[in-house]
Formats: C-alpha cells, sequence, structure tokens
C-alpha cells in the first residue's frame, strides 16, 4: 500500500501538538505515519517506548516478548496491571495500545527472539528499540541489525544506573564494538526502579523519532551514561572496534544470514 | 609485578583520576597496569579513558599519562 501523505482531519486534531513543532510539521508526522519499528521486549523499557510510539502515531508497532505478566513485574512496567498476572505480556500490551491509538497498526507476536528468527521476526521494520533484559538478546537483534542495514538503539538499566547509545551499521561503532565479552551466566537479578527505565526508554524515543524524521540521531559513536543516583549525565565518545566479531572483518560469529 | 605498582627509586610518578580518586602511578603504566593495581577481576567492565572507549585489544599496549582520567564502567544490561 502507497504511503499517505496527508494528514486527516482527526489526526490534525490528536498530533496538534507535534505538528506545531517546526522539527516535524505535517511533513514529519507523515514519516511517524508511515514507520515501521521493532519493540524487543515489553518489560521495563518496552513499557515505556511502546506507549509513546503509539502515542505519537507511528504505522506499524511489532512487538515482541515471550513472558507473561507476573507480580514482581509490576513495580517498573507500567503497561501492566494487576488484573492482567498471568496474561501474556503481548496481549496486555495490544489491549492498552488499541486504546491509547487506534491508527497505530500493532503486531504483537508471542515468542522468544533467537539467532535463528530473529531475520523472520525484523525484516520489514525500520529500526529496532532495545527493550530486553539481558545482552545475549542484545547481541542477537545487533547482528539481526547489522545484517539487514537498520539502525539499533540501546538502553540498558542497572539500579540507578542507565546508557543509551544509538547504533547505524557499518558506519558506526555497534554494541559489540562495546560489549565484545560473552555475556556473564552467573550475574544475579538485578535491582530496578521504575523511573529509570522509564528515562532510558523516553531518550531511546526521542533517538527514534530522529532516525524516522530522517535526521541524525544525537547518540551516533556516543554511550550516553545516566547516574541517577548522583544525577549525572556523562558521555564515552566511541569508536568502531576493528577486532569486533559483529560489524568488522572479524568472524560475524553473532551475525545471523539475512 | 605491573608498571603501575612498581617502586624504583628512579621511576618517575604521574597522577591520574581513577575511577574518580587520584591515584600516582608509575609513567608508562598501561590500562592493564591499572586494571592489576584495582585488582579488578570483572571482565565485563568496560574501560573509559579520556572519555573514549578503549577496546579490550589495546588495554596492554594503552599508556596513560599524567592528568589522564580513566573510568571503569559496569555495563548496564537490565530493562
Amino acid at each position: 500500500m502507497a504511503d499517505r501523505q496527508v494528514l486527516n482531519a482527526l489526526e490534525r486534531q490528536r498530533y496538534e501538538r507535534q505538528l506545531i513543532m517546526p522539527e516535524i510539521s505535517e511533513s514529519g508526522q507523515s514519516k511517524i505515519r508511515n514507520a515501521s519499528i521493532f519493540i524487543a521486549g515489553i518489560g521495563g523499557l518496552g513499557s515505556i517506548s511502546a506507549f509513546y510510539m503509539t502515542a505519537m502515531g507511528v504505522g506499524r508497532i511489532r512487538l515482541v516478548d515471550r513472558d507473561r505478566v507476573e507480580l514482581s513485574n509490576l513495580n517498573r512496567q507500567i503497561m501492566h496491571r494487576t488484573s492482567d498476572i498471568g496474561k501474556w505480556k503481548t496481549r496486555s500490551a495490544e489491549e492498552k495500545l488499541t486504546q491509547l491509538n487506534p491508527d497505530s497498526q500493532l503486531e504483537p507476536i508471542q515468542g522468544t527472539i533467537t539467532r535463528n528468527n530473529v531475520i523472520d521476526l525484523v525484516r520489514g521494520c525500520d529500526l529496532i528499540l532495545d527493550a530486553t533484559d539481558n545482552q545475549v538478546t542484545r547481541k542477537v537483534l545487533n547482528g539481526a541489525a547489522i545484517a539487514l542495514q537498520i539502525p539499533f538503539i540501546y538502553g540498558g538499566i542497572n539500579g540507578f544506573s542507565g546508557m543509551v547509545s544509538t547504533f547505524r551499521p557499518k558506519a558506526t561503532a555497534c554494541f559489540e564494538c562495546i560489549f565484545p565479552d560473552d555475556p556473564n551466566p552467573s550475574a544475579p537479578p538485578i535491582g530496578v526502579l521504575g523511573p529509570v527505565p522509564g528515562l532510558v526508554a523516553s531518550l531511546q524515543c526521542i533517538e527514534a523519532v530522529k532516525l524516522i524524521l530522517d535526521l541524525d540521531p544525537s547518540l551516533l559513536n556516543r554511550l550516553l551514561r545516566i547516574d541517577g543516583w548522583n544525577m549525572s549525565f556523562k558521555t564515552t565518545h566511541l569508536t568502531r572496534n576493528d577486532d569486533c566479531n559483529a560489524c568488522s572483518n572479524g568472524r560475524n560469529s553473532h551475525v545471523p544470514e539475512n | 609485578m605491573p608498571a603501575a605498582t612498581e617502586g624504583t627509586a628512579m621511576s618517575q610518578k604521574i597522577k591520574v583520576i581513577l575511577n574518580g580518586c587520584e591515584e600516582r602511578i608509575s609513567e608508562g603504566a598501561t590500562i592493564l597496569d591499572l586494571i592489576a593495581l584495582l585488582n579488578e577481576t570483572d571482565r565485563h567492565l568496560i574501560v573509559e579513558h579520556n572519555n573514549f572507549l578503549i577496546p579490550p585489544s589495546q588495554y596492554a599496549t594503552r599508556t596513560v599519562a599524567d592528568g589522564d582520567i580513566v573510568e571503569f564502567i559496569n555495563p548496564n544490561m537490565g530493562g
């Protein structure tokens, strides 16, 4: 179906506060409506990014999560309610997001993202918003982003701390350039204060919007490090790692075949 | 013994800021020496040197200079 460039009257009302932004205006809102994004996970990060991307009018949102809602999720995963306990997170999210904005076409997929299925899951999307809770899946998503040549917006949290960076395949450092080591299999569960994934996912969404608008995101080759305890934001400059297994001339061990 | 902790009378000392604290170390010390100095055993940590990320392959060869800032950073993998 051809992209529609003109907004209707209801869309002009709904997105009024975006349309008066010179960075967006009607042409930018059309790009948002014609965008397709992939959100990996509907937990602490994905609760926020799915809400904001739906609210701002992204046309197609593919959401993947493997879990059901648990009581211990509810201190931070604000997509889900007490009455959702036991429900698939994809189902819970679909209910809330449809209520929020029926203009967005939702594609909830209940399942696990693996090296074997990631290309099929992500194909057709313009960018990947990371909302996972582990390094293994992030490496898999990073590989898919490289294989499909689409941007990957990383966000991670730990207690009061968070990190955000945006990777553009072959042009910038990638996830594995920064985190080359294999994940620690014995890492204990981490503490999470809800506002921290809220902050990190919000920053990821701002980066995503810039990509959709064909603007350069701000965190290319930069790792934003957030310390909510001391209220400091620091930036670490990144360069591509010539030895990177994923994006350089190394073994490409984590890049699935396209 | 790593260069950072060698104590010869002739060795020149420099000051660096390591994880926010001033440390006096031997001139010519590498990132690997600083990791040994702090007895840092977590290989998942990433290292920032003067605001730039250093890949692990450079830890043994990257030397620090007087006034440099080095930070060991814990990756955030939760979500």
